[in-house]
C-alpha cells in the first residue's frame, strides 16, 4: 500500500506541474488578457480596471495560488465568446470524448495484447514476419487518411456503418445523466441506442487506435519475448501447463509492466489526438471543441483543454501503476 | 546416502538407443550415438564439462529445449516408444506427472511474481488434472513444503520467491517436482547455484525424498565428486560423445575410461596429495567437433593413431556398465 501511496503523491506533484504550466500558457504566452478582456475601444482606465478586476496587478504567485483555487473548485474560467463557463463546456465535451477512447482503447488492449505474446512466443515464425509486416504498415498510416478512407468506404459505399454523429436521427433527443451514451443507455435498459452508439462509434474508434495498437503489439512484443526464455517458462513446461497456460499465467503478468505502462499513456495521446477523428465524424468532444477554441483565439476554452487532458493523461498512468501493482505486487512493493 | 547396490535387472524405465541431437538452426549434430538405460528407483548420474551436451542432450529427451531435436535413435519410457517425429510433444506429454525436472537456477527457476503456495498448487492440479478443492490442494502443499524441510509452510504458501534463500528456493522447486508424483525425476546441476553445504543438504534431500517417493534420479553435474559420493552409477559425457558408464565405487578404485580417470585427477580430495591433483592438458571440445573418432583423443595420455579413425565403439546393448576406449581402458 505504501507503494499505491507514493504513486498519489506523485501524481498530485505531477497536477501542481501541469498547473503551473497552463497558469503560465494563459497568463504570461497570451499577452496581457486585460488589454484582450477590455475590448479594442478601451481606454487606459479602463483596462487597468479590468486589471484589478482580473487581479493582474498582484504578485505572480498570488495569481497562481488564485488559479490553482479556482481550478479545484470548478471554475476554468469563462469562455471570451460563448461567455459560458467552460468548465460546464468540458462536462458537456469531455464524456463523448472519452467514450471514444474508451472505445478505441478496448480495441487496442483486445488486438496488442494476444498478438504480442503470440509474436513473442512464436518469434521468428512467418506468423511473427506476417504480424509484423501488417503492423508496420498499420504504423504507417496517418490518422486523418485512415479516418478519411473508412468513411468513404465502410460507410460510404459498403453502407455496413453510419458514416458520422453520434447517434442516428432516430435517437437525436436522447440523453442521459452521465453524457456517455453507451453508459447511460444500458442504465435506462434502451439496448436499440447503445447498439446506435456503438454503430457509430467502431469507426472513429478503429480509425484512431490503429496507429496505437500498432506500437501496442511491437511493445508487448519485446516485453515478452524477454520472459520466454526464462528459467520458470522451462519449469511451468516441465510441470506440463500449456502454451496457452504459460502464456497466459506465467508471461504476461511478469512482461506486462513496461506494456501498460505504455497503454497507460497511450490513453492520454489518444484523447489528444481525438481532434482529426473527431473532425472528419462530425462528432462531438473535446477535440474539436479545442479547434474551435483555437481558431476563435479563445484563450482561456484552449489552456482548459490542454488541462483537462493533462489531469486525463495523470490519471490513466495512475491507474495503470495500481493495476500493475494489484498485478505483480512483488516487484513493487520494495520499490 | 542413495543405494549404492548394483542396478538390479529390473525392466528399465527409461531406455536409449543410439540416439543424437542436432540443432534447429543449421542441423548440426551436438550429441550422437548415445545409448543408456535407467532402471526404477536407481540413482543415475551424468556428468560432463561445460559444452559436453549433457545437459542438451536432457533437456531434448524431455522435450525442453526449443532448438534441438532428437535427430535419431529410439527412446522408451515406461515401457512406451517415443517416436522420432514429433518427438518434443511427445515427450512433454510426460512432463508433470511421469516425469518431474528441477532446473539448474533456483533464482530463476520460481515465477516471481506468483505465490510459492500457487505455485505448488498449480503442479498438483496439473499432475491430477482436475481440481481436488481448494482447502485439501493446500493442505497438500504445505505437506509437501514441511516434507522438503521449509520452515513454517503455512506462513511460506503465501509469500513471494525473493523471499527465500538458494537453498530454500531450490527445496520449493523440488517440492514442484514431488507434488506430481512422478516416475523419473531429473535434476540438472540443482546445486551448482548453492554454496557448498547448501549444496550438500539439497542433494541428500533430493535422495531421501525420492527414496521413500521411489523415484528414479538423474542427477547431471559437472562435479564428478558429487556424483561419486551420490548416486550408484555415472555416465561420462564429453564432447557430444558418451565416454563411459561406471559404477560410482569404481572410480578412483580400478580401470576407468582415459577420461573419467583424468577428471578424477583434477579433484583434491582426503586421501591425495597436492602432485596426485592433475588438470587436464588441452582445451576441451565443444559439443558437435565433428563426430569423427574419439573426442578425447587430443587430449589422452593412452592415445593411438586409431583412437582418431576408428568409429566410437557404442553401447548397443545399453548395458550397465560401458567403456568407449578402443584400447579396452575400462572395459569389464
Amino acid at each position: 500500500m505504501r507503494y499505491v501511496g507514493q504513486r498519489i503523491l506523485f501524481s498530485i506533484l505531477s497536477l501542481c506541474v501541469l498547473l503551473f504550466i497552463t497558469f503560465l500558457l494563459s497568463h504570461v504566452v497570451s499577452g496581457d488578457p486585460a488589454i484582450v478582456a477590455a475590448g479594442p475601444n478601451a481606454g487606459a482606465d479602463k483596462i487597468a480596471a479590468v486589471r484589478q478586476e482580473m487581479g493582474l496587478d498582484r504578485p505572480l504567485l498570488v495569481q497562481f495560488w488564485i488559479y490553482c483555487s479556482n481550478i479545484l473548485h470548478g471554475d476554468l474560467g469563462t469562455s471570451w465568446f460563448t461567455r459560458q463557463p467552460i468548465a460546464s463546456d468540458i462536462i458537456r465535451e469531455l464524456p463523448p470524448s472519452l467514450e471514444l477512447v474508451f472505445v478505441a482503447m478496448v480495441i487496442n488492449l483486445a488486438v496488442s495484447l494476444p498478438l504480442g505474446l503470440l509474436t513473442a512466443r512464436y518469434a521468428g515464425t512467418t506468423f511473427d514476419d506476417v504480424v509484423r509486416l501488417v503492423v508496420m504498415a498499420g504504423a504507417g498510416l496517418p490518422i486523418f487518411w485512415l479516418a478519411i478512407i473508412l468513411q468513404q468506404v465502410v460507410a460510404g459505399q459498403w453502407r455496413l456503418l453510419p458514416t458520422a454523429g453520434r447517434l442516428g436521427f432516430e435517437n437525436r433527443d436522447f440523453t442521459g445523466a452521465t453524457g456517455f451514451t453507451l453508459l447511460d443507455s444500458l442504465m435506462q435498459g434502451r439496448f436499440d441506442v447503445f447498439a446506435d452508439a456503438l454503430a457509430h462509434l467502431v469507426l472513429p474508434a478503429f480509425a484512431l487506435t490503429l496507429l496505437f495498437t500498432a506500437v501496442g503489439v511491437r511493445i508487448t512484443r519485446t516485453a515478452m519475448m524477454g520472459e520466454f526464455r526464462k528459467d520458470y517458462v522451462v519449469l511451468a513446461r516441465a510441470k506440463g501447463a500449456s502454451e496457452g497456460r504459460i502464456m497466459v499465467r506465467h508471461v504476461f503478468a511478469n512482461g506486462a509492466t513496461p506494456a501498460l505502462t505504455v497503454f497507460g499513456m497511450q490513453f492520454g495521446w489518444m484523447l489528444g489526438a481525438t481532434v482529426l477523428v473527431e473532425e472528419i465524424f462530425g462528432r462531438p468532444g473535446i477535440g474539436r471543441y479545442a479547434v474551435k477554441a483555437v481558431t476563435q483565439s479563445d484563450i482561456h476554452a484552449v489552456v482548459a483543454v490542454v488541462f483537462v487532458v493533462g489531469l486525463v493523461f495523470l490519471i490513466s498512468n495512475l491507474v495503470v501503476d495500481i493495476a500493475l501493482f494489484l498485478l505483480t505486487p512483488r516487484k513493487h512493493a520494495g520499490a | 546416502m542413495a543405494s549404492l547396490a548394483p542396478p538390479t535387472t529390473d525392466r528399465p524405465l527409461l531406455e536409449i538407443r543410439d540416439v543424437s541431437v542436432a540443432l534447429r538452426t543449421g542441423n548440426r549434430t551436438m550429441v550422437a550415438g548415445v545409448s543408456l538405460a535407467v532402471r526404477p528407483r536407481e540413482v543415475f548420474g551424468i556428468v560432463g564439462e561445460s559444452g559436453s551436451g549433457k545437459t542438451l542432450l536432457t533437456r531434448t529427451l524431455l522435450g525442453l529445449q526449443d532448438d534441438a531435436y532428437v535427430a535419431g535413435g529410439s527412446v522408451r519410457f515406461n515401457g512406451q516408444d517415443l517416436p522420432v517425429n514429433g518427438y518434443a510433444n511427445k515427450a512433454r506429454k510426460l512432463l508433470g506427472h511421469s516425469i518431474g525436472f528441477v532446473p539448474q537456477d533456483p533464482f530463476s527457476s520460481l515465477n516471481p511474481s506468483m505465490r510459492i503456495g500457487k505455485q505448488i498448487t498449480e503442479a498438483i492440479y496439473l499432475a491430477k488434472g482436475w481440481p481436488m478443492g481448494a482447502e485439501r490442494t493446500r493442505e497438500a502443499a504445505i505437506g509437501l513444503m514441511a516434507e522438503v524441510g521449509i520452515p513454517e509452510p503455512a506462513l511460506a504458501f503465501n509469500q513471494f520467491p525473493d523471499q527465500f534463500s538458494g537453498g530454500m528456493r531450490q527445496r520449493m522447486v523440488f517440492a514442484i517436482a514431488l507434488a506430481q508424483d512422478p516416475k523419473l525425476l531429473v535434476a540438472d546441476e540443482p546445486t551448482t547455484a548453492l554454496d557448498a553445504i547448501t549444496q550438500r543438504r539439497v542433494i541428500e534431500l533430493i535422495l531421501d525424498r525420492s527414496r521413500k517417493h521411489d523415484l528414479a534420479v538423474i542427477l547431471i553435474s559437472h562435479n564428478l565428486e558429487l556424483l561419486r559420493q551420490s548416486v550408484g552409477r555415472i555416465a561420462v559425457l564429453y564432447g557430444g560423445q558418451l565416454l563411459n558408464i561406471v559404477p560410482s565405487g569404481d572410480i578412483g578404485q580400478s580401470t576407468i575410461h582415459p577420461y573419467t580417470e583424468a577428471l578424477f585427477d583434477c579433484i583434491p580430495t582426503r586421501e591425495k596429495t597436492l602432485a596426485d591433483i592433475r588438470s587436464i592438458p588441452g582445451e576441451p571440445v565443444g559439443a558437435g567437433f565433428g563426430l569423427k573418432g574419439c573426442a578425447f583423443a587430443s587430449r589422452c595420455p593412452y592415445v593411438v593413431t586409431a583412437c582418431r579413425t576408428t568409429d566410437l565403439p557404442q553401447n548397443a546393448g545399453t548395458a550397465s556398465i560401458f567403456s568407449a576406449c578402443i584400447l579396452g581402458r575400462g572395459v569389464h
